[in-house]
Parts: structure tokens; C-alpha cells; sequence
């Protein structure tokens, strides 16, 4: 049977909280730069602009979600403690610094500006996986959720020494051994399939089961899929490194495509096993998530067939990145956050005083009007790109930064709750 | 020992912790708990002990027991 939450060893709340609140931050960015460069964000991968936007949702919103929960979660799901907690304040900082100086010097691609970002960034990430790395690897126990998340870490050490790398071929200050499609090719893999896909898988083996009473999720079916994954992950690098052709990539893409269907049929099945069957908002979330993953499967493995363009490959990054992530760290973000403000500010006034309950905090009515307005916005932006009306799209970008500006007031109003004593 | 059964295994996060406090609130000597819950409830336990009880957990395959009394009580 597991454990559930071990929330004895929770870090403070501010920790996770720092970074929750400056993800939606680069949300409204990304609205800005999608008003302002419109379909030309959609042009090509190579453009600096749309380098900018990508990182923008990767590091911006993704990664400040996922590096805020990690703290988090690694003592409370996984029993491991973090060493030098406090110094998840530099990580933020220096994330935040490097990211920012990134999308400057995109805008302003003088060589001198680079060293600032790449270090920054470097430092921050380093320092975030020493302190993971440590207390991942030192663990005992293989269940599927302590599997994914060091797999994930793995991934990101990846993801970033190859981001790095190829920072410095575009500055001319080294030349890598293999072409720049190559590296990106990998830096994608790793970075959605491995970073972010692994984590996620993770946590929801995990957390689904937890919040929403469902079956639980840790044997043989939840292994076979992050097999899959890591299969994937093995063959599909060989592959490119030595640029095999086409077939060999998408034959080596289809044990993760096949493990990522299955993980779908299996979290949807299990959401339609939960004990409550009342309307959830972050149910909702999770099931349009899982409907963009599913397209996302059925397409993926056209990004190897010549025959498809560049505009194909953006829809489908597009059906993961802004269609599945974004409605999953959603749902994530409204079930996590009053759940940590309710237990580190309330739960010890139960029984002395009335205290807020987590309807209070953030009410189902906010969530449900959020997740549609969300939801709308995405389809009319797929629908621009699929019927190639892109000159909504700067109209679209205005409506994206407003969302973004109104989850973080719905974020931020959640951290401040007042306590309302009775008179 | 008079003993007040709390039903947890399909309740969500945080309901068998509010049920479970409010109801320890409430606990006089010679009373005692038996919460069930479909899992190991460890949030709760620095709670207890926080509030001056004691407690035992038995597990019991398909759910977990928690035992909670006064720490006073025998």
C-alpha cells in the first residue's frame, strides 16, 4: 500500500510558492510576443523569435512549475530530504536572471551578451540538480514514481548541457561534432520526452491516485510504460546521432508513442474510476490534457516522414506543449497550491477556531471559468494555425497575456487568504 | 473504552484530517478513535502528537486502522 503525502518533512510553503507565482509571469510574456509577432512565430524552428517564445513556455512557465514542485514533492511523495533547501532561493534567481537575459540576447544576438545567461542559467541549474540528484540517487527503492522522477532529472542534465552547447556553436565559440539539427533534435527529446513527459508520468502515478480515490498505480502496468518511455529515449538518440534514416527514427519513437497511448487509456480509466464523481475543474484539466496527448501520439511519428513540413511539426509540439502541459500543470497548480496554503497556514486551527476549507481558497466556480477560457483560447489559436488565419493570432496573444495576468491573481489571492477569526 | 469509528477510505484530501482533528478535539478520557483510511494518514500523525494524543496504526490489507487516544489513557 503507499504512503500517500509525507507532509512532516513539507518544505516551507514560500519555497515552491516562489516559483509558482513567477511562472504565470512568463505566460503573459508569451501573450505579449505571440501579439506582437504573430504567424511569424510559426515560420520556422530557427527563427530567433520563435526560439524565444519556446523558451519562454519551457523554462518560463514549465520549468518554474516543475523545479517548484520538485521541491516540494521530493520530501513529501518520496520521503527524501533536500539538501541546503535555502538554496532554492539562488536557483530561482538565477533561472529567472538567465532566462531573461536569453530572450534579450535572442532580440539582441551580440556575442557579448551571452556569457550572463548561459551562466546564470547554467549556475541554477546545477545547483537544482546537485540537490536532486543527491537525494534521488540516494534513495532506496525503485517504484515507477522514484524511477521516473531520477530518469526525468537525468534528462534534464541533458536538456540543459545540450541547450548550453548549442548557445555557444550559435555564439562561434565551438563547433560541435555533429549538425545543429542533430543537437536540436536531441535537445527536444530529452527535454519534452524525458524532462518534462517523465515527470509528469511520475507524479500523476502517484498524485491521480491520491487526490481523486482511484486505484492505485505503482505495479507492473505503470513500469511497462515508463519502459516504453525509456526505450524510446535509448534507440531514438542513437538514431539521430548517427543519422539513420527516417524509418529507424520512427521505429524507434513508437515504443514511447506506445507507451504514452497506454498511459492515456490507463489515467483516463483511472479518473473514471474515482470514488467521487462530482464535477472537478482539475479533472477537466487532466482529461483535455490527456485528449491532447492522445493526438499528440497519433501524430508524433510524422515529425520523421519527410513528406511532412515544418508547419505540421509546430502543430504537433504545439498539441504537447500548449494543449497537454498547459491544461495539466493547470489542473496541477489549482489542485497543489490551496492544498499547501490550507496545511501549512490552517490545518493546525482545526478543532480551535473555524478555518477555511480548500473551496474557500479557491472556489470550483474560479477553476471551472478559468479551465473553459482556457480551453476556448487554445482551440481558436489551433484553429487559426490549422486554417491558416494567422493574423487572429495577435488578438489571440493579447487574450493568452490576460489569462496569464488572471491566474496569477487567482494564484496569488490563494497564498494571501486571510485567516477570519470570528469576533 | 468507549470508541467513536471515523470512516475515511473515500473521503479526498483534506477531509480525513479535518474529520479526524475536529473529533480529537472533542475526545475525553476513556474515549478513543479508530479512524480508517485506504492509506498510512502520516500528515496526520505530527498532528496528534502535537495535540497531546497518542496513537497506533494497524494495516490491514485492503485499509489502514488508526488508533488515536489521550496520551493520559492507559
Amino acid at each position: 500500500m503507499y504512503q500517500g503525502l509525507s507532509l512532516d518533512q513539507a518544505p516551507p510553503q514560500d519555497i515552491p510558492f516562489r516559483f509558482f507565482l513567477t511562472a504565470p509571469l512568463f505566460w503573459i510574456l508569451l501573450g505579449l510576443l505571440l501579439a506582437w509577432q504573430g504567424g511569424d512565430l510559426f515560420e520556422s524552428y530557427i527563427n530567433l523569435s520563435t526560439v524565444a517564445f519556446t523558451h519562454l513556455f519551457t523554462l518560463g512557465w514549465l520549468a518554474m512549475i516543475m523545479i517548484g514542485a520538485f521541491y516540494q514533492m521530493i520530501p513529501v511523495m518520496v520521503g527524501g530530504e533536500v539538501p541546503f533547501l535555502e538554496l532554492s532561493r539562488w536557483v530561482h534567481t538565477f533561472i529567472l536572471f538567465g532566462l531573461v537575459g536569453l530572450i534579450v540576447f535572442l532580440f539582441f544576438p551580440y556575442s557579448q551578451l551571452l556569457p550572463w545567461p548561459m551562466a546564470a542559467l547554467g549556475l541554477g541549474f546545477l545547483l537544482f540538480l546537485s540537490q536532486m540528484g543527491k537525494t534521488l540517487f540516494w534513495m532506496r527503492g525503485g517504484r515507477p514514481t522514484l524511477s521516473a522522477m531520477r530518469a526525468s532529472i537525468v534528462c534534464l542534465a541533458l536538456v540543459v548541457l545540450l541547450g548550453l552547447a548549442m548557445l555557444g556553436e550559435y555564439a562561434s565559440w565551438w563547433q560541435l561534432p555533429w549538425e545543429r539539427e542533430q543537437t536540436r533534435a536531441l535537445h527536444i527529446l530529452f527535454g519534452l520526452g524525458g524532462w518534462v513527459g517523465l515527470l509528469l508520468i511520475g507524479v500523476s502515478f502517484h498524485i491521480l491516485p491520491m487526490f481523486y480515490v482511484t486505484p492505485g498505480l505503482q505495479g507492473p502496468r505503470a513500469e511497462r510504460i515508463l519502459l516504453h518511455i525509456y526505450i524510446t529515449l535509448f534507440l531514438l538518440p542513437i538514431s539521430i546521432l548517427f543519422n539513420l534514416p527516417w524509418g529507424w527514427k520512427l521505429a524507434a519513437s513508437s515504443f514511447g508513442l506506445f507507451g504514452l497511448g497506454n498511459y492515456v487509456v490507463t489515467m483516463w480509466g483511472l479518473l473514471g474510476q474515482r470514488r467521487r464523481k462530482k464535477p472537478d475543474p482539475t479533472v477537466w484539466l487532466w482529461q483535455w490534457g490527456l485528449f491532447y496527448i492522445a493526438l499528440f501520439t497519433l501524430t508524433a511519428g510524422g515529425l520523421w516522414v519527410p513528406q511532412f513540413d515544418s508547419a505540421f511539426g509546430f502543430i504537433v509540439l504545439l498539441l504537447f506543449l500548449g494543449g497537454a502541459m498547459v491544461n495539466i500543470t493547470c489542473g496541477m497548480l489549482f489542485k497543489i497550491v490551496p492544498f499547501l496554503v490550507w496545511f501549512h497556514r490552517f490545518s493546525g486551527l482545526i478543532g480551535r477556531v473555524d478555518i477555511p476549507m480548500l473551496g474557500d481558497l479557491l472556489s470550483d466556480e474560479v477553476q471551472f471559468r478559468f479551465a473553459k477560457a482556457l480551453n476556448g483560447l487554445i482551440l481558436l489559436i489551433f484553429a487559426s494555425l490549422l486554417l491558416r488565419g494567422t493574423f487572429f493570432l495577435p488578438v489571440l496573444g493579447v487574450a493568452w497575456a490576460g489569462l496569464g495576468f488572471i491566474l496569477w491573481e487567482i494564484l496569488f489571492s490563494v497564498y494571501r487568504y486571510p485567516l477570519k477569526l470570528a469576533a | 473504552m468507549e470508541t467513536l469509528t471515523l470512516d475515511c477510505r473515500l473521503l479526498e484530501p483534506p477531509e480525513p484530517m479535518i474529520k479526524v482533528l475536529k473529533a480529537v478535539s472533542r475526545l475525553r478520557r476513556g474515549q478513543q478513535i479508530q479512524m480508517l483510511h485506504r492509506m498510512r494518514p502520516t500528515p496526520l500523525f505530527a498532528k496528534l502528537i502535537a495535540r497531546g494524543m497518542a496513537y497506533r496504526v494497524e494495516e490491514k490489507g485492503s485499509h489502514v486502522e488508526v488508533w488515536i487516544w489521550l496520551k493520559e489513557d492507559p
